[in-house]
């Protein structure tokens, strides 16, 4: 029945029926013509996921980015940074890779992310005389930074089915999150230095940087306020993603005074839609996640690998590459819901922690996300940056270099993800 | 036609609108006011976490409806924006088969209303056919709006195969 359903689904996503639809097209037809489980089976799995608490953080977490950076936050933001690192080689696109990486703290989206910053910032970075291309490619890496940052959309999911604490997941995801942006920034450096890109001229005025760090200031405080209240339980992530909202509202009518009706409501759609994404993708989903599981693939799975592997490390090396070409062709949260039941054992099999299990594999899939052909924050700043997705791809390489070297000491060095 | 189409449209739009802001707000609000009952007051709401799980459905289909609508859902175009002409009848047939599935599943949860009547909520006593009748009813609001794009579909221009930079949607990670 799994390999009914995987056919049918890439036959359905080929001829461009939406990934969710395709999913739960897959399923549905799977059910029905192994004639083995009810179709009602479905129906009852997706409603299920609608009824999870947990999930509940992820409309707020999407809103309050929403209402963050739609207002003066993002242009304060990107003034402050371009004032402390704009002069050194490649500054202004390291401007870009920080930006997403403090954005990440009021985000837990990197599509979010790639919209809003690459919007603000390649324009920005075409005018200064940055080839198109290695700006669309420095913002679409970058913006995946931001599901590593607290809070981060994927590790609620991740969280919801392994069971491993939401608190602890944000917690461990800042180190590699930091590191991945210090990496990038380097790219940046060395390229900036290699090809003599242009760097910002404008004189450092210090009364001038005050302001704008009091205006940047609520961004850059919200992830810690995030990690304070879910480390010292005072409330649950649901309870944390609501008040993070109650701040974005308060921040943007006292701090910012920008807050309308309009942008309200503009934020709430919006913050509704991209819920609704990822929601019918967790819906559908679970439905296939049900069925690996009912005919005992995971079990299947975890006895194949550390019977032909044998060696931990070779296991861990295997599972790296699964997730890797997973995260290429199946959108994010899809993926994490599919890979999780399969890994959760076979990680217990060679001592891995569930927490670095679940960052390693969000740095793997998030790797997709600016890889074609799923490359999602790939698309969406090459459309903004109108070049090609071929040019953005040469542009990536040293990117991909980086991510792929942290993702092997996430791998292999649970120092950098339990602590 | 085209009139009947806009209308069931902007129908469907401004109901999943307003769920969405009823939804949204009533949770914020529920969620805040018990965070601070327990700092404040020491006490908290016992309905608290069930009223916001009975919302969370309207505010998730609610989304997924206006999600088809934008267009937001991720799709894969690689292969069909090469299609030339027919591209526009492969997509036509696509949509047509979401049409039908959704109508199928909204067909399918029927009877599951009349089984889930009887499950009530433990504190709220609500019955599972409020959750159950929820999504059969977004599943209907979806084929309706699988149907109504066919139209466009069929009659807009061919895209052209060079310009890369379109080939998805919109997507959420």
């Amino acid at each position: 029945m799994t390999i009914l359903i995987i056919g049918l689904f890439i036959l359905a996503a080929l001829i461009s029926i939406p990934i969710a639809h395709s999913l739960v097209l897959a399923s549905v037809i799977g059910l029905w013509v192994a004639g083995r489980v009810p179709v009602d089976l479905a129906i009852q799995q997706m409603i299920s996921q609608t009824q999870s608490f947990p999930l509940i953080a992820i409309p707020f977490f999407m809103m309050t980015g929403a209402l963050m950076v739609s207002g003066r936050l993002g242009q304060s933001l990107v003034n402050l940074l371009t004032m402390m690192i704009g002069r050194v080689h490649g500054g202004p696109a390291q401007v870009g890779v920080l930006s997403s990486t403090i954005f990440g703290g009021v985000s837990g989206s990197a599509v979010a992310d790639a919209s809003a910053i690459g919007s603000m910032l390649i324009p920005w970075l075409k005018k200064l005389g940055y080839p198109p291309a290695f700006a669309a490619g420095t913002l679409a890496a970058a913006a995946t930074i931001d599901i590593l940052i607290p809070p981060s959309i994927p590790m609620i999911v991740y969280a919801l089915v392994s069971g491993a604490s939401i608190g602890a997941l944000f917690v461990a995801g800042i180190l590699p999150g930091l590191l991945m942006c210090a990496g990038f920034m380097l790219v940046c450096y060395v390229q900036g230095r290699r090809r003599n890109f242009p760097r910002d001229t404008t004189p450092f005025v210090w009364r001038e940087f005050f302001i704008q760090l009091t205006q940047a200031g609520p961004a850059l405080a919200m992830p810690v306020l995030i990690i304070v209240f879910l480390r010292f339980g005072i409330a649950t992530p649901t309870e944390v993603s609501v008040m993070s909202t109650l701040y974005a509202l308060l921040v943007s009518s006292l701090v910012y005074h920008d807050l309308t009706l309009q942008k309200l409501k503009h934020a709430a759609i919006e913050a509704g839609i991209s819920t609704g994404v990822v929601l019918l993708i967790i819906m559908a989903s679970s439905v296939i996640g049900w069925i690996v599981t009912y005919e005992r693939i995971p079990e299947a799975f975890t006895a194949f690998a550390t019977e032909t592997l044998k060696s931990p490390w070779l296991i861990i090396l295997a599972m790296n590459l699964i997730m890797l070409a997973t995260g290429m062709f199946i959108d994010l949260p899809a993926a994490v819901l599919l890979l999780t039941p399969m890994f959760v054992p076979l990680a217990a099999a060679v001592g891995m922690d569930n927490i670095q299990l679940g960052i390693m594999m969000i740095v793997n899939l998030s790797i997709g996300l600016y890889h074609p052909p799923i490359g999602t924050t790939l698309f969406i700043t090459s459309t903004i940056a109108k070049v090609r997705i071929g040019d953005v791809v040469m542009e990536l390489i040293p990117f991909y270099i980086v991510a792929i070297g942290l993702l092997l000491g996430f791998a292999y060095l649970p120092w950098l993800t339990i602590y | 036609m085209e009139t009947l189409i806009r209308l069931v449209n902007g129908a469907i739009g401004f109901a999943c609108r307003t769920a969405l802001y009823i939804t949204l707000s009533v949770t914020f609000m529920i969620l805040s006011v018990n965070v601070g009952l327990r700092y404040l007051a020491g006490s908290s709401l016992a309905w608290a976490s069930e009223l916001p799980e009975l919302l969370f459905p309207w505010m998730i289909m609610s989304g997924v409806v206006l999600a088809a609508q934008h267009g937001s859902h991720i799709a894969v175009v690689i292969l069909t924006q090469k299609m030339g002409n027919a591209r526009r009848w492969v997509l036509a047939v696509g949509t047509l088969l979401i049409a039908a599935m959704y109508s199928w599943l909204a067909w399918i949860a029927l009877p599951l209303m009349e089984i889930s009547a009887d499950e009530r909520t433990p504190i709220m006593g609500v019955p599972g056919s409020i959750t159950v009748s929820c999504l059969m009813l977004g599943f209907l609001c979806l084929a309706l709006v699988s149907l109504s794009q066919i139209p466009s579909i069929l009659s807009a221009p061919n895209h052209s195969d060079d310009s890369d930079s379109d080939h998805f949607l919109g997507a959420d990670a």
